[in-house]
């Protein structure tokens, strides 16, 4: 074992979950203070408060606040939602990306993106998101009920993922002109810029309905850390396990792609760095890394705003060019600690 | 907690594994479970902790099935200590112990003081409590089963299930672990180990329960279950038998030619 791998930290469990909580919502404040116009947060936010329509009021309810707080609910997804799933496949590796939960998403909003529905209804974008990651989801549900042991699963959660890869390739081939094709490619890279209250409140239901799924699982994960037949005799249902972890990320995972469109690493990255803060217990890590996730998609949300490069930056590719380097190191890391 | 095993048959692969067992497992005995590989041995543990389904027969726990028991009694009342014990996840020895509370533990319910005193108890027991702080990634395969066994202690089940819980340890460590079995079911446990050590299994245990061929061969007091012709049929062994402090003791000798190539011998 590493060094990593021994200091865990003795800091309280509470104590971890209300920093990180207080971390999330400060960073919230900071992205609803940045932006490309000068915006006094203090003022927009009593004239919004007193109901005073002012533009900055106007600025601070309409653009805001809905992409800080997307960015929060994104992040804690897709954070969440790493931790299930690594808990669940007792792989460190895993992430809602890897099974192909994420890229299915994107590919039902690609669809919906392609045939125009998104032009005469602005919600049936999420929608088809929510849609992708639903057959994903039964996918590996159907693979999982068959038997397929973790290491199936992730293999075909692979094939999944590069399925969905390419027939959102093949949409782009076929698009009908290259103004479409350049439009999805944009979308497909994630941002959080100009998303509106209809999308935060279209996605919200979904998101906790998905964290409560993942959550509830925290128990049975701490066990899955003996093995499946420890698991199942310390009184856990595998089966209901899988369903509801499965049924959580889709929920999650596919309402965040589809409102903000990939973001990529956050949910391999959060888990990994509150492991050691967790005593590397699944259970436990869940919250955490879902606010960890929260935190580091709000940073990156800062970020693509407070560089200097225009257009702006695409929030996916600012996490992925973090979190690439950070999956090599981690690969590295691993080799060590088997060696 | 008594668990019996009716008319029972397993299946693989569409191989019978076991056929027509009918076994009963008795609170205070410490039985070791022998046989050659593949004979079952793990089969018939993993049905007998309800954690297999069984291709005809079933098992009853104080004349239940593990349905009419539900999973989380089935889990306070049986604990489960599977071969190798895979550890996933670099957790410390204390959080991994605390693992066998679980089934005690309510949905929300955080850890009681009785939680921690069974653990205690259980790193006590298992002579694991220096070792709490440590990351179990790190511990020698000998420290590493002690914890574990500590683990399945802590649930403080009336039936403890070892699959093979001497196979990676040094001597010294096996007539430990072996000592600590049965001492657990002198404390009123129904123990039942998977062994492959003849020599521990006929010192320590006090039943043996010899599997052949997908049936019990023999079922009793060691003295009874290793006689010549019942190792010879099993394992097909001949062993060298002595005596140390007025204790018999058995040493696997040789293996003797299968039957199949006597006759041809004979011919």
């Amino acid at each position: 074992m590493t060094a990593a791998a021994t200091w865990e930290s003795r800091i309280p469990y509470s104590a971890l979950v209300a920093g990180l909580t207080l971390l999330a919502l400060a960073l919230c404040a900071v992205s609803a203070a940045v932006g490309y116009v000068p915006f006094d947060l203090g003022a927009a936010l009593s004239d919004w408060l007193a109901g005073r329509p002012t533009l900055g009021a106007l600025v601070l309810a309409e653009l805001r606040l809905p992409r800080a707080l997307l960015g929060l609910l994104v992040g804690f997804s897709l954070g969440l939602t790493g931790a299930a799933m690594q808990g669940w496949l007792r792989n460190p590796l895993a992430e809602p990306g890897l099974v192909g939960v994420s890229s299915a998403a994107a590919l039902g909003a690609v669809i919906v993106f392609y045939s125009g529905l998104s032009a005469a209804l602005s919600l049936a974008l999420p929608l088809g998101g929510m849609a992708g990651a639903a057959v994903a989801a039964v996918l590996l549900n159907l693979m999982a009920a068959r038997g397929a042991g973790t290491a199936t699963l992730v293999i075909g959660g692979i094939a999944i993922n590069s399925l969905a890869g390419s027939l959102t390739a093949l949409a782009l081939n076929l698009a009908p002109n290259p103004y479409a094709a350049l439009e999805i490619v944009f979308w497909l890279m994630g941002s959080l810029a100009d998303r509106g209250t209809d999308q935060l409140w279209l996605v919200l239901p979904p998101m906790l309905a998905g964290w409560a799924l993942c959550l509830s699982g925290a128990r049975a994960l701490d066990a899955l850390t003996l093995g499946e037949d420890a698991a199942r005799s310390l009184g856990f249902d595998l089966t209901g396990l899988r369903v509801r972890l499965i049924a959580g990320a889709a929920l999650a995972v596919g309402s965040a792609v589809s409102v903000t469109g990939a973001v990529g690493f956050v949910g391999l990255v959060a888990p990994h760095l509150m492991r050691p803060l967790a005593g590397a217990r699944p259970g436990r890590l869940l919250l955490l890394a879902g606010l960890a996730g929260a935190c580091l998609t709000l940073t990156a949300d800062i970020a693509v705003r407070l560089l200097p490069t225009r257009p702006e930056l695409k929030l996916g590719v600012v996490t992925a060019l973090i979190g690439a380097p950070f999956l090599i190191v981690l690969i590295a890391r691993l080799r060590r600690e088997e060696a | 907690m008594r668990i019996e095993t009716h008319a029972l048959s397993a299946k693989a692969g569409g191989r019978t594994i076991l056929t027509g067992i009918n076994l009963t497992i008795e609170p205070g005995a410490f039985t070791g479970l022998i046989g050659p590989n593949g004979a079952g041995k793990t089969t018939l543990l993993r049905l007998l902790a309800g954690l297999a389904e069984p291709a005809a027969g079933r098992v009853t726990f104080d004349g239940q099935t593990a349905a009419q028991t539900g999973r989380r009694a089935l889990a306070r009342a049986v604990a489960y200590l599977p071969q190798s014990g895979p550890v996933h996840w670099p957790l410390r020895a204390e959080a991994l112990v605390m693992l066998g509370r679980l089934p005690h533990r309510g949905p929300l319910g955080g850890i009681t003081a009785a939680d921690r005193a069974a653990v205690e108890r259980a790193l006590a027991t298992a002579d694991a409590a220096h070792l709490r702080g440590r990351i179990v990634g790190t511990l020698s395969g000998g420290e590493r089963m002690r914890v574990l066994l500590a683990r399945a202690l802590a649930t403080e089940a009336p039936v403890l299930l070892a699959d093979e819980p001497v196979a990676a340890l040094d001597p010294g460590h096996q007539l430990a672990c072996m000592a600590l079995l049965r001492d657990t079911a002198r404390r009123g446990s129904g123990v039942v180990a998977v062994l492959h050590d003849l020599t521990l299994a006929a010192r320590f245990c006090d039943r043996l329960i010899l599997l052949s061929d997908g049936g019990v061969l023999a079922d009793g007091p060691p003295g009874q279950v290793l006689t010549d012709e019942n190792l010879r049929a099993a394992y097909g062994i001949a062993v060298h038998r002595g005596a140390a402090g007025g204790e018999p003791f058995l040493l696997p000798w040789h293996a003797l030619p299968s039957p199949s190539s006597d006759t041809e011998t004979i011919r």
